[in-house]
Order: C-alpha cells, then sequence, then structure tokens
C-alpha cells in the first residue's frame, strides 16, 4: 500500500465518512481526474488536464510532505463526499453519472462550504499543473505559460527541487 | 596513524577523534540582517567569529524562478511538519489555539544562510526621528504599551549611511514633509529603473497635491567588484536573487567577505552560570548534539525563536529561562500593522501604447507615499505611516487562481472559468499599494513556549499569543483611504482595500526590547543583556516600537552599532 492510499484510509476512515466496504483507491484516483476534467474541460487550443498530467501530479502532491494535511484532507474527504451525495441523488457513482447531472453535482456542493473548499483546492493543483515549470513533467511544452501569455522568469529551474 | 602535515589543530583534533574546544571570541546564533553585521564588523577586525545558521547555505547559482518550489511549496523554510509554531489569537475574549500544521499557518521567513533578508524585496525607509519617541512625541495610548526608544534617531543615523553603502541601496532623494535628516545628500547607487506607469503615478499624486517619492530599494542598479547589478528578472520579492544585486545579508556580508558559518545547526540551548553564556549546544545536521564556547554570544535567530532559545534555556540562576528573570522575555511581541489593496489596469481602456507601457516586465515601480506619517485627525495628534506602491507579483498561478471568482463572488469552474481567465489575465495588470504603521504593543501579543506541542528535535515549540490593539485598524483604514483615492485619480478599476488585523510573519519585531530600565526590559541601549553579561540580541527583538515602515534597514544598521559597541569590550 502506499502512503496516498494509507493517508487516504486515515484521513476518510477517521472522519468517519467511509467504510471499508467502501473504499476503492484507484477508483477514487479515476474519479479525481474526472473531477479535473469537469472543472477544467478541454480546449480547442489543446489544453486539457490530460496534457498536463494533472492526475499524475495530484497523485504526487498528495503525497507530497510540504503539502498540508488539511489540504489532503480537503481533497480526500471531498472525493468520498461527492460519491456518497451522488449514491444518494442519483443511485449511481460519480463516474457513472452522465456530464450534466456531474456538473448539476458540483454547482450543488459549491453552495456548501466543504465543496467549495473542495473546488477551489482541486482548481489551484489544477493550475499548478497547468502552470508550473515544464521540469516536472506538467505544463507540456510550456502550454499553460503560451496561453495566458506568461513570460517565465529566468533563471528557470535546472532539475526538479523533489524527486 | 600519522599525524597530517598540514591543516589546523582542529582539523587534526577531528581526524584523531578528539574533542578540542576552541574559545571563539563571538558566537553568533542566526545569519540574517541582525546576525551578519555583527559577524562582518568582527571578523573584519580580526577577532575569531563564528555564525551557527539553522539552514543551508546556498549560492547565486543554485537559485531559480520555480514557482512550485519557492512559493507554492516554500522549499527555503522547514516542513511544517517538522517544525512550526501554535498560534493563539484572541476571540471573543479568550484566546483560541491554532495549530500551524493544521492550518497552513507558519511564521518562517526563510531557514538558509542570510535569513529572510534573501526573499525581501527590499523597501528600505529609515525610521523617523519621532519613531524613536513615540511615547513622548503622541502620548500614552490605553492598553498599549509605547515607550520612547533608549537612544536617538542620531546615534543611529551614521549606521543607516553604512548600510546605503555596504549592503547597497539604490534611489534618488527627494525632498518631503517627513523626510528624515541624513548626512549624506543621496543614495549611493541611482535608481533603478522604472516603469512608465510611475507617470501615472506622479500626475495623479500631482493633481491631489499629495507628496510621494521614489522608493529606496536595496537592490543594486550596478555591479561593485564582488556583486552583480539587478537584471530586471520580474520575480524579485519572495524569490531569492540570482545576481547578488538584492542586499541580503548573505551576499552583501557573508559571501563576499568569507565569514564562516556552521550550517544545518540548530542552536537549543544556551548554557550559562548566574552571569554568563559559558555555551551554545546545537543539534548538527546529522542530530549529532555539539556545542561552542565564546567570551560572547550573540542572539539573532528572529524575534520569535530568539525568544524561544532564550525562554527554553533554564536553569536555577534563570528559573524562567536566560536573562528573564523580571519576565520580560517574549513580551510585547509586535508586527507592521496596516494591510494592502489594489486596483486594475485593463486593455480595454488603455491605448495600444499605453498598455504596451503597463505590461512591460522588469522594470519597478517603486513610489511611496509618507505624507501621512503623522496627521491630525479631530483635533488629535495621530502616528500614521508609509504607503508604498508596486505592481502585484509576476507570479503566474494566484494571478490565475483570483479568477475562479466572479465580480458578484460566485465560483466558477469549467468552460466559464477558461474565458475569463482568456479575457482577464492576459489583459490586465493590477497595481498594488501596501500600508504599514504600528502594531501597538499590548500585553496580549507575545511569545511563550507551548505546553504540548514539540519540534522533531523534542524541543518546544514556540506559542504566539496575538492580541493586536484596535487603534492599529484606525490608522491602517485612513491611510488605505488615500492611496485609494491615489488609485482612483490614476483611472485604476476595481480598487479594494484590506485592513486587517492580521499579523504579517514577515514583519515580525519585539519579544527582547532594549531601553533604560531593567525591571522593564530585556536589553540596555547597546542591545546587551540586563542579566547576562556576555550576551547580545540584534534582530529586530530588540525594537520596542516598530515604527510604520518595514524593519530590515533598521536592523541592519541596529546590528552595525552594537557591532561597534562589542568591539569597545572584546
Amino acid at each position: 500500500m502506499d502512503r496516498s492510499k494509507r493517508l487516504f484510509l486515515k484521513l476518510a476512515f477517521g472522519a468517519g465518512i467511509l467504510s471499508l466496504q467502501q473504499f476503492a483507491w484507484e477508483k477514487s484516483l479515476d474519479t479525481i481526474a474526472l473531477l479535473q476534467s469537469d472543472l477544467f474541460p478541454a480546449m480547442p487550443n489543446g489544453i486539457d488536464v490530460h496534457t498536463i498530467h494533472a492526475r499524475a501530479y495530484l497523485a504526487h502532491i498528495l503525497r507530497h510532505p510540504r503539502v498540508s494535511l488539511r489540504q489532503k484532507r480537503i481533497i480526500y474527504q471531498g472525493v468520498v463526499q461527492i460519491e456518497q451525495l451522488a449514491r444518494k441523488r442519483y443511485g449511481a457513482t460519480y463516474a457513472e453519472l452522465a456530464a450534466k447531472k456531474r456538473q448539476a453535482l458540483l454547482a450543488q456542493i459549491a453552495q456548501t462550504p466543504w465543496g467549495e473548499e473542495f473546488i477551489q483546492e482541486m482548481l489551484g493543483f489544477i493550475f499548478e499543473a497547468l502552470l508550473g515549470d515544464p521540469i516536472y513533467g506538467i505544463n507540456k511544452d510550456a502550454i499553460g505559460w503560451k496561453w495566458t501569455r506568461h513570460v517565465p522568469g529566468l533563471p528557470r529551474p535546472s532539475h526538479p527541487a523533489w524527486e | 596513524m600519522d599525524p597530517p602535515r598540514t591543516g589546523t589543530a582542529e582539523a587534526f583534533a577531528s581526524r584523531m577523534g578528539v574533542a578540542m574546544k576552541r574559545v571563539y571570541d563571538v558566537c553568533i546564533i542566526g545569519s540574517g540582517a541582525g546576525g551578519s553585521p555583527v559577524a562582518y564588523e568582527l571578523a573584519k577586525a580580526g577577532y575569531s567569529v563564528v555564525v551557527l545558521e539553522k539552514g543551508k547555505w546556498y549560492k547565486e547559482e543554485d537559485f531559480s524562478k520555480d514557482e512550485l518550489a519557492v512559493c507554492r511549496r516554500e522549499i527555503y523554510s522547514p516542513p511544517l511538519s517538522e517544525e512550526f509554531h501554535i498560534i493563539n489569537v484572541m476571540e471573543n475574549g479568550s484566546y483560541t489555539r491554532y495549530d500551524g500544521r493544521e492550518y497552513d499557518w507558519s511564521f518562517w521567513n526563510g531557514c538558509v544562510v542570510g535569513g529572510a533578508s534573501n526573499f525581501m524585496s527590499g523597501y528600505f525607509h529609515r525610521l523617523k526621528p519621532k519613531d524613536f519617541a513615540l511615547r513622548s512625541s503622541y502620548g500614552a495610548i490605553a492598553g498599549a504599551n509605547v515607550v520612547d526608544w533608549p537612544i536617538a534617531y542620531e546615534d543611529l543615523e551614521p549606521y543607516y549611511t553604512k548600510v546605503e553603502h555596504l549592503i547597497g541601496v539604490s534611489g534618488r532623494v527627494k525632498k518631503h514633509s517627513f523626510l528624515e535628516p541624513r548626512s549624506t545628500p543621496n543614495f549611493p547607487y541611482p535608481p533603478l529603473a522604472e516603469s512608465g506607469v510611475t507617470g501615472w503615478f506622479d500626475a495623479a499624486c500631482e493633481a491631489l497635491g499629495y507628496e510621494y517619492f521614489p522608493t529606496p530599494r536595496a537592490i543594486l542598479s550596478r555591479s561593485t567588484h564582488k556583486r552583480s547589478s539587478c537584471y530586471y528578472s520580474n520575480f524579485c520579492g519572495s524569490y531569492p536573487c540570482s545576481s547578488g544585486a538584492k542586499g541580503s545579508a548573505r551576499a552583501a556580508l557573508l559571501q563576499p567577505h568569507r565569514i564562516p558559518v556552521v550550517t544545518e545547526a540548530f542552536v537549543y540551548h544556551l548554557e550559562s552560570d548566574a552571569k554568563r553564556i559559558k555555551a551554545a549546544w546545537y543539534y548538527d545536521k546529522e542530530g549529532k548534539e555539539r556545542q561552542v564556547t565564546a567570551k560572547i554570544f550573540v542572539v539573532a535567530a528572529g524575534p520569535i525563536e530568539t525568544c524561544r532559545l532564550l525562554l527554553g534555556s533554564k536553569n536555577r540562576h534563570f528559573p524562567q529561562g536566560l536573562s528573564n528573570n523580571h519576565g520580560q522575555v517574549g513580551k510585547n511581541l509586535i508586527f507592521s500593522a496596516g494591510g494592502t489593496g489594489s486596483g486594475v489596469f485593463r486593455k480595454s481602456r488603455l491605448s495600444q501604447e499605453e498598455f504596451a507601457t503597463l505590461m512591460e516586465p522588469g522594470l519597478f515601480f517603486n513610489r511611496s507615499i509618507q505624507q501621512w506619517y503623522m496627521y491630525e485627525k479631530n483635533g488629535k495628534r495621530y502616528k500614521g505611516g508609509t504607503i508604498d506602491f508596486l505592481f502585484e507579483h509576476a507570479n503566474i498561478i494566484p494571478r490565475v487562481m483570483r479568477q475562479i471568482w466572479d465580480e458578484e463572488g460566485r465560483l466558477l469552474w469549467g468552460e466559464e472559468l477558461q474565458r475569463r481567465i482568456e479575457e482577464h489575465v492576459p489583459n490586465e495588470r493590477r497595481l498594488n499599494f501596501e500600508i504599514f504603521n504600528d502594531w501597538l504593543p499590548t500585553d496580549g501579543t507575545f511569545v511563550a513556549l507551548d505546553t504540548q506541542a514539540k519540534d522533531k528535535w523534542g524541543v518546544p515549540v514556540a506559542a504566539i499569543y496575538l492580541d493586536p490593539h484596535p487603534h492599529d485598524l484606525e490608522v491602517g483604514n485612513f491611510l488605505a483611504k488615500r492611496a485609494v483615492q491615489v488609485l482612483q485619480k490614476m483611472g485604476a478599476e476595481e480598487i479594494t482595500s484590506d485592513i486587517s488585523s492580521a499579523p504579517p510573519p514577515n514583519l515580525v519585531a519585539g519579544g527582547c526590547r532594549f531601553g533604560k530600565d531593567p525591571k522593564t526590559s530585556v536589553l540596555n541601549p547597546h542591545c546587551r543583556s540586563w542579566e547576562v553579561e556576555n550576551l547580545y540580541i540584534t534582530d529586530a527583538s530588540f525594537m520596542p516600537t516598530g515604527g510604520s515602515v518595514p524593519y530590515t534597514w533598521s536592523i541592519y544598521a541596529n546590528s552595525l552599532r552594537v557591532a561597534a559597541a562589542i568591539k569597545e569590550v572584546l
């Protein structure tokens, strides 16, 4: 079991939100990836969450020692709660829902303090993958910088600050 | 094993596995703006000096503008999982406890050689003569522990001037109502190149009848024989400088003058008898306990950590902590009060030429107003403050993140958010202002040791107690109104201001006041402990009041002043 999975269990079960039977780590990562594309859909200019490796980046972030427990908890618990809401409202998992229903769920949770915080954190890490230095395996071909017409500062990093 | 033919006695002893005790003239704990000037002055005078620094030594070639590493993951500060603070905030009559680890609330400012000075923006203002006599000049304020300093502006002026040359201050002196007396007509380095938008600002101020001046900066506008000039990277504040132009204690003092620094050395205890410190104990990078002995110890770990070290260095002579038999260590912690604000300039409201001027990267804004450093309102005299104007930081992630809210405060995502980013981010630039006014010292704002939480070494962490005075907000709001008027006159849109009592973690002072009375201060006027005869404190802890400017220039200047005093007794 890797560190993110252990942390997920600790945070999600510790909060009393999820039972062991309900838990499926890989599915949760799939849900996270789907949420990322719902929050930041593919654009005509070729930018989407897949080309910037947003899923792998978030999986990395959830293991990063310099990302706070609070932020990690918001992500983990948010995924669990949106799954619960999907089941309650539609009798299906988030991934099983049609795009319109997923957007309706996002609009619903955006009205709650936890949902608002969850969307903010998810967007924050999407933007890190979109706009961080490509040396981290993100922001492929500096596509995010080109889109926002951002000129990065020099010198750029010659190596990643972490593996 | 044959003895080595070359090398120092210490190196030989080390290789032979023999502990050898060397007594330095001076041991300095902390290598930032408070500690480094003492190290520089005393090493230059021929004394044996050692600096103990918790962080690593980085050089210019190690630095980059890596937004994720430097600003998002804060790689130059300790991970909060290992080192943190407990923050207790006065709310409705009692303190609410916040664990820094849980709330991402940190008071670290860069734990590396040179300390926080590596990451400053270098807005350099001197204190004014009346800042040294706040109580005498403006009277007492109920609920605030305002006192006069035990020295006058004239005592510090020669050292302010020395800092201009040694650290490197660029700018142009322009007369205004609160320009402090100077012993030289101008700064040693000419002004940095400025954005054309300063012309809009100057015109607005002149139309309003407001006095403005170019902000002095601790950034070299031309190279010296040991440091390169500014290369206008557009990413200055928050980032360590890749050219050495920024006047960090590392780039300006330690590095060019080869001052010996023991890095990754966390000092956790000062061993003393009733009168003198005998040794500084530290953990090295491998976690081994080591000690340094010296004739004089200078503590400059930053106000919060300096207080923590003294409070933790208890013994039978100092049961409440070192130099704390009058209960003053940690008391009267202060910050810079005030806040920030901004206005937006958009392409849609500008000519092509004006927009090109607006978006030109790298050039500095560098404008300040001190017209209300003192003001009168309803027949009452107030101590006011400084307003600095600057372009928003060039970091892209926060600029994009700001777009997730629309004008009605609605959270956006999806295509609607993407359209908003495209419309706003490349087509506008924000001009910010920062207000600096006095954070009045109060009984309720102080540093103590937390009784529960310990850091990775098992040492109790600092507990910061916050109970700001409401007067701070009144002054901050007065100044913010004037700043807003300037932005309005310039034609900015979406003007906002946010004056709050939130303590800025990079503008901390007090906790070990200097003064004339040992019962109400920790340090004498030379910043020597009243109770421990070989202990000096030279970070911002000494300040009984903070003035209404960023502190760094005053810390540098005072540290040079104290170095002169130490030379007298060595």
